[in-house]
């Protein structure tokens, strides 16, 4: 065992040694600069290496602290390495003596760094001596790392097996225990069908029975099989009761059907696990064959001759694909189909309980199935084969692909779009000979079939274009315009919503990209330091709930403006609010006010947080399905919770009324889902179910339903309310026709002294107002050329103050500058507020700090319609 | 076959989608069909082009010089571009085919 040098270990340089170095490196050709450029380059490696090693077998330091030690210090030995093969080079690579000379530890005796620091070579050697020195530690460091590669995958694979199998026994566990309560429900429900669930009750101890031989006699997949099986029948056995239950002879109560369908959902929601983990397994067995063909490949092919290329990665041919491997290719396919399946059935079963007509019915499918499942099972699935097959890439070759793929999702979105529509359509086939692609010109191209159903669609129109702009070559004059063109098409898009989804995912590739960019620098270098892994760059992330945009975020996303050239950078932000004791419409409310303060300038929001805003709270509230006026049980219910914008994704997290905690995506780039929870009859008519106390419907202070509130926020549009101001002006401003005066001041109705709470509600809400006004006014006044606000709203400069500002003479300004003074200038009409000028304790208001307390003056004064632009 | 004939676009009923998704499900078609060509195209290079072409990365080269340098510089490039889209277009036929109908 190596003794462990000391922590923090340090070097000197010892001068007359480096002296010494340099002298025989004069003597060996070099130039004196030189020289001491490469021992001094020396000094570096061998005291980097030295420390590394110490670092490595230091027990005290937490793995991510070695970790991240090691990292730095393979940078650096990778750069000077690199540094050292240059100036070595600029002689022509002449090594005669190590770098022991050059360097010496405080302590006198140390083994490591008397082993680190051995002499590369003692003796001169020939030139063909050298070069097959050199490639013997090529190869042995190469094939260590091949080893140490090979048995971490091994790991990988293990725990991945191990995961999928927890799953699947959790999957079956659930599902059997749903099982279970399904059966008592339905024996329970079903006094007059008691034979029919006593023959349900048969049929499931025959299973019962039945599954643990199967077990051990398949493996895994055929126990997940049996389950997904199981599941089926028990999804028919429902909808057979489900059908007795729509006979009126049947008399069962509602509450039971409603039961029965809540735990279908958990029975597709058990499949869909099943199948889940029945495709990760699919998968990760595909992947360990494909391993394993690649390296009987490389056994059966000469290292040497094939050295660091071409021997991974290289097209496979049909011929040379063993068996095993179509085996597992093909059970892959099938299970991935499988999962696209259910995905469909799913949708399908969903559509025909909704309201849609048959044709929107069939359209939506359509649409979900080129959509959703098109990305589910062939682009996440083909990307993370990517991976695999970049994994097994000669280390230059996958840092150059790694970096290829870099480049490309650095490119705008409406380059994307062009060198996707180039690549993946009929353009392609416009480069081909003629005698290749019959008559793949471009006039013919754009009149195929294919180009006709398209007509006026983007791709249709741009595809033959895109490909000219890629690749042929033409004038830069030329070029510029069909680049002007192009950016112009392209860049007609909404928001990539997509992209603001993860910025976590984003966060691991970047520091995955970090990680790639060390080993191209290794590998340049010809070393190999294997220890702190070398990184996968798992492209499986891109797609995998992200487009091409997320992995170009890295906080400096940009869109094409309007005309291709401008840019608005998008910032991802998360939004969260407790669910309000006052109702779902209180709560958007809430979440609203937040982005308000998060998002000053709402532009730089992602598209669907921009809709949201846009859309009223009522509506809002209505489309998430947490409040639906044409229901007796109008109103969402939980114990607590919050809603929250994660990156552009709408969340719930909640703990319903029986303490059950659930999590929900709500809107998903264009995707509404719902709100699934309970909902309750918060008007009283009736059947009314009281909210426990503390719950989202319940008054905070004695735990009783404050109906008049409730009624205001929760239902604003059936009650009368307590506050008609709070419920026409606040709420649902466009059910206010006929509130208000000649001048535009609103009328109260049945003024009611405010209590606390609806005071503190509606400072709330003037607050809330006050932003969304300024957000409108500001796009208003500046639309998408923000630069003059950029530089002025928060700027303290004396001459750009509010005050400042607010008193320029417009004459020979720019209509930017004339706007804003004049705007300053009515805010001021309006309010009677002027900008506070700077004293000696204090600093002048900036626009934007006079601007939001103008326009909450404004708002409090009930005036703010004045001052809207 | 003849590409025309039979493309990513027709199979995946693009048409049929707003235009926000398809312009999505453009973009990862193309960037899975660009991984495949450019892992088989790095492998094709000489070293003196992987080089050239690291640099040309490294300089945030336009993609139409990207494009040329890799049709000058790779062997065959159109014709990878072709077998890996007919592989992709392939694969995806035979899977979504078999959902939904």
């Amino acid at each position: 065992m190596k003794d462990i040098p000391p922590k923090n270990k340090d070097f000197k340089r010892n001068k007359e040694k480096i002296d010494k170095r340099v002298l025989e490196l004069v003597e060996g050709g070099y130039t004196k600069e030189t020289a001491a450029k490469i021992a001094d380059v020396e000094f570096v490696i061998m005291a980097t290496k030295a420390r590394r090693e110490a670092t490595a077998n230091d027990p005290s330091l937490k793995d991510e602290e070695k970790e991240a030690e090691l990292f730095k210090k393979d940078d650096v030995l990778s750069e000077n390495t690199i540094r050292l093969g240059e100036l070595l080079a600029e002689k022509g690579e002449k090594k005669t003596m190590g770098a022991e000379n050059v360097v010496e530890t405080k302590d006198t005796v140390n083994p490591v760094v008397e082993t680190i620091a051995t002499p590369i070579e003692k003796v001169e050697k020939t030139e063909a001596e050298e070069n097959e020195d050199i490639m013997k530690k090529i190869t042995e460091n190469s094939e260590r790392v091949i080893v140490e590669d090979n048995t971490k995958f091994e790991e990988n694979i293990k725990n991945i097996h191990e995961k999928s199998e927890k799953m699947i026994t959790e999957a079956k566990e659930k599902s059997d225990k749903k099982m279970e309560e399904i059966r008592n429900t339905i024996a329970n429900g079903f006094k007059n069908t008691k034979d029919d669930a006593v023959a349900v009750k048969k049929e499931t101890t025959k299973e019962t029975v039945a599954a643990p031989t199967e077990k051990k006699e398949n493996t895994h997949v055929n126990v997940e099989l049996n389950e997904i099986e199981k599941i089926k029948a028990l999804k028919i056995e429902l909808e057979t009761e489900k059908e007795k239950l729509k006979n009126p002879a049947g008399k069962v109560e509602d509450t039971k059907i409603s039961e029965k369908k809540s735990e279908e959902k958990v029975i597709e929601k058990a499949s869909e696990q099943v199948l889940l983990a029945q495709l990760n397994n699919a998968r990760v067995q595909y992947a360990d064959g494909y391993k394993k063909f690649l390296a009987d490949r490389k056994k059966d092919s000469s290292w040497y001759k094939n050295l660091g290329r071409k021997i991974f990665g290289s097209k496979v041919t049909e011929s040379e694909t063993p068996q095993y491997l179509k085996d597992l290719e093909k059970e892959y396919e099938k299970t991935t189909i499988e999962y696209g399946k259910n995905m469909y059935s799913e949708k399908e079963a969903k559509l025909k309980n909704s309201k849609l007509t048959s044709e929107q019915q069939k359209i939506e499918l359509k649409r979900y199935k080129g959509n959703e499942i098109f990305t589910k099972v062939i682009a996440e699935e083909q990307t993370r084969l990517n991976a695999l097959k970049a994994e097994n890439l000669p280390l230059k070759e996958k840092a150059l692909w790694k970096q290829g793929m870099d480049w490309y999702l650095k490119q705008p979105r409406w380059k994307k779009i062009a060198i996707s529509t180039a690549l993946s359509t009929a353009a392609i086939a416009t480069f081909l000979p003629s005698s290749i692609a019959a008559g793949g010109v471009t006039a013919t191209y754009l009149g195929t079939k294919y180009v006709r159903g398209l007509t006026g669609s983007f791709v249709g129109q741009s595809a033959a274009q895109a490909y000219d702009w890629l690749f042929k070559s033409k004038s830069a004059e030329n070029r510029e315009m069909e680049e002007r063109n192009l950016a112009k098409r392209f860049s007609e898009e909404t928001f990539d919503t997509s992209f603001a989804k993860n910025k976590k995912e984003f966060d691991e590739i970047s520091e995955k990209e970090r990680k790639a960019k060390r080993e191209r620098l290794i590998t340049k270098a010809l070393i190999t330091v294997a220890a702190g892994g070398i990184a996968s760059y798992e492209m499986g992330n891109i797609l995998h709930n992200i487009s091409p945009e997320q992995a170009l975020a890295n906080g400096d996303l940009q869109k094409p403006g309007a005309d291709g050239h401008g840019t608005v950078k998008i910032e991802l932000k998360t939004e969260s609010v407790d669910y309000s004791s006052r109702g779902a419409i209180q709560t958007i409310h809430d979440l609203k006010t937040q982005i308000s303060h998060d998002y000053p300038d709402i532009t730089k929001a992602p598209a669907n947080i921009q809709e949201f805003m846009k859309t009223d709270s009522t509506q809002e509230a209505i489309k998430l399905g947490m409040y639906n006026p044409n229901s007796p049980a109008e109103s969402m219910i939980v114990q607590k919770g919050t809603l929250s914008f994660e990156n552009g994704t709408l969340k719930t997290h909640y703990i319903d009324m029986k303490g059950i905690e659930h999590d929900q995506v709500l809107i998903k780039g264009a995707d509404v889902e719902q709100f699934k929870g309970d909902m309750f009859d918060s008007n009283h008519q009736g059947q009314h179910v009281a909210p426990q106390e503390g719950s989202a419907h319940a008054t905070p202070e004695d735990g009783e339903i404050d109906q008049q509130l409730e009624q205001n926020q929760v239902n604003p549009t059936e009650t009368p309310a307590i506050d008609e101001h709070l419920k026409q002006n606040q709420v649902n401003p466009t059910e206010t026709k006929g509130q208000y005066d000649a001048s535009g001041k609103r009328i109260p109705e049945n003024p009611i002294e405010p209590t606390g709470e609806i005071l503190q509600s509606l400072l709330k809400q003037h607050l809330e107002q006050a932003q969304l006004v300024r957000t409108e006014n500001i796009n208003h006044l500046f639309g998408k050329n923000t630069t003059l606000w950029d530089n002025v709203k928060n700027s303290h400069s004396p001459s750009l103050t509010a005050d400042k500002i607010m008193h320029l003479k417009t004459e020979g300004m720019t209509e930017d500058t004339k706007k804003l003074v004049s705007y300053l200038n009515k805010l001021h009409d309006v309010t009677g507020l002027s900008p506070l000028e700077e004293t000696l304790v204090s600093a002048a208001e900036t626009n934007d700090e006079f601007i939001t307390r103008s326009l909450e003056k404004a708002a409090e004064m009930e005036v703010l319609d004045e001052v809207k632009l | 076959m003849n590409p025309i004939q039979n493309n990513i676009i027709d199979i995946l009923e693009l048409d049929n989608l707003p235009k926000e998704e398809a312009e999505e499900i453009l973009i990862r078609t193309g960037t899975l069909i660009y991984q495949n060509v450019l892992m088989r195209a790095v492998e094709k290079m000489t070293d003196k082009d992987q080089d050239d072409f690291e640099k040309m990365l490294d300089n945030e080269a336009k993609p139409e010089e990207i494009f040329s340098f890799l049709k000058d510089k790779v062997v065959d490039f159109e014709k990878i571009i072709i077998e890996e889209t007919e592989k992709f277009k392939n694969k995806t036929s035979n899977i979504m085919n078999q959902i939904g109908n």
